[in-house]
């Protein structure tokens, strides 16, 4: 399988990843010191979350790319918008 | 910045409605005499439609104030209507319970838009006077997140269900994730009609 490295020596790194940044995601919120950086965690951490999970769910090839793509188009859309919001 | 009233007083239906009640009423009457509707059918449309008829007028021509002291009375009234239609749902036809379903169905979804203060894409459309292009941006984002939300889900489902955590097996295969998608899609769409095409799509390919 081409992404069957991910489990290496026992050690599952998906988990590790999405663990360490569910984590870091905590930290963020609980010691950033601005709501817009909280914000931008809110909506960053659980897109990179999804991205990290979604070739652990679905066997499809083309459809890991689709979804890849939609995410990071959904990130991008996001971070813009509240951006914009906290200009105006 | 603009207020809803602004848009509903630049949508047609609204002048049709007003201009048009007597004869929605008679229409209904017509109805009724065919026998398609029966009485009780018949009193509580037109319930409905003379609160909505109100709604519409004070839209029109009333003050400020006057608009936002109707708009929480509609709201109870319209809660209030809704609580005694569900009380009694099997007096009424097929055709209102659907009427009411829509009615109750949009009014959920615009309390939900916060048109007067709210940090969302309504507000960039309402500089450029598009609202159209606005909603259907807000179905696409809302019906992406869904739609990864819904493989998401079916997929932690799926191991759950089956014990499997492999990497390499028990993945959802490729029509598994299209469908769970597209439910998670129309999901999020919310209301009636994505409950609906929700369930349609599960009935169809599951």
């Amino acid at each position: 399988m081409i992404l069957s490295y991910m489990t290496i020596g026992g050690v599952n790194w998906i988990f590790l990843g999405v663990f360490v940044l569910a984590v870091d995601l905590i930290r963020s919120l609980i010691f950033d010191k601005t709501t817009a950086s909280k914000r931008n965690s809110l909506i960053s951490y659980p897109s990179l979350i999804a991205m990290l999970l979604i070739p652990y769910f679905i066997a499809s090839l083309y459809l890991i790319i689709i979804v890849e793509l939609m995410v990071v188009a959904l990130w991008v859309y996001s971070i813009k918008k509240y951006n914009a919001d906290k200009i105006e | 910045m603009r207020e809803a009233s602004d848009y509903l007083i630049s949508d047609q239906i609204h002048f049709d409605f007003s201009q048009n009640i007597d004869y929605i009423f008679e229409e209904f009457a017509r109805m009724k005499d065919r026998g398609i509707l029966n009485q009780e059918d018949l009193s509580i449309s037109k319930q409905l439609l003379q609160l909505l008829w109100v709604m519409n007028e004070v839209v029109f021509s009333g003050s400020e104030e006057e608009k936002r002291y109707l708009d929480d009375k509609f709201i109870r009234s319209l809660d209030n209507m809704y609580t005694s239609f569900n009380e009694n749902t099997d007096l009424y036809s097929p055709i209102v319970v659907s009427m009411f379903s829509i009615v109750f169905s949009s009014k959920e979804y615009w309390l939900d838009q916060d048109l007067f203060d709210a940090p969302d894409i309504m507000r960039y459309a309402s500089h450029e006077d598009f609202i159209l292009p606005a909603i259907l941006a807000r179905v696409i984002i809302k019906d992406a997140i869904g739609f990864v939300t819904g493989i998401l889900g079916a997929g932690l489902g799926k191991r759950i269900l089956e014990g499997n955590w492999d990497y390499d097996i028990g993945k959802l295969t490729e029509k598994e994730a299209l469908v769970s998608g597209l439910i998670g899609a129309a999901l999020s769409s919310g209301g009636f009609l994505g409950k609906m095409a929700a369930r349609a799509l599960g009935n169809l390919l599951l």
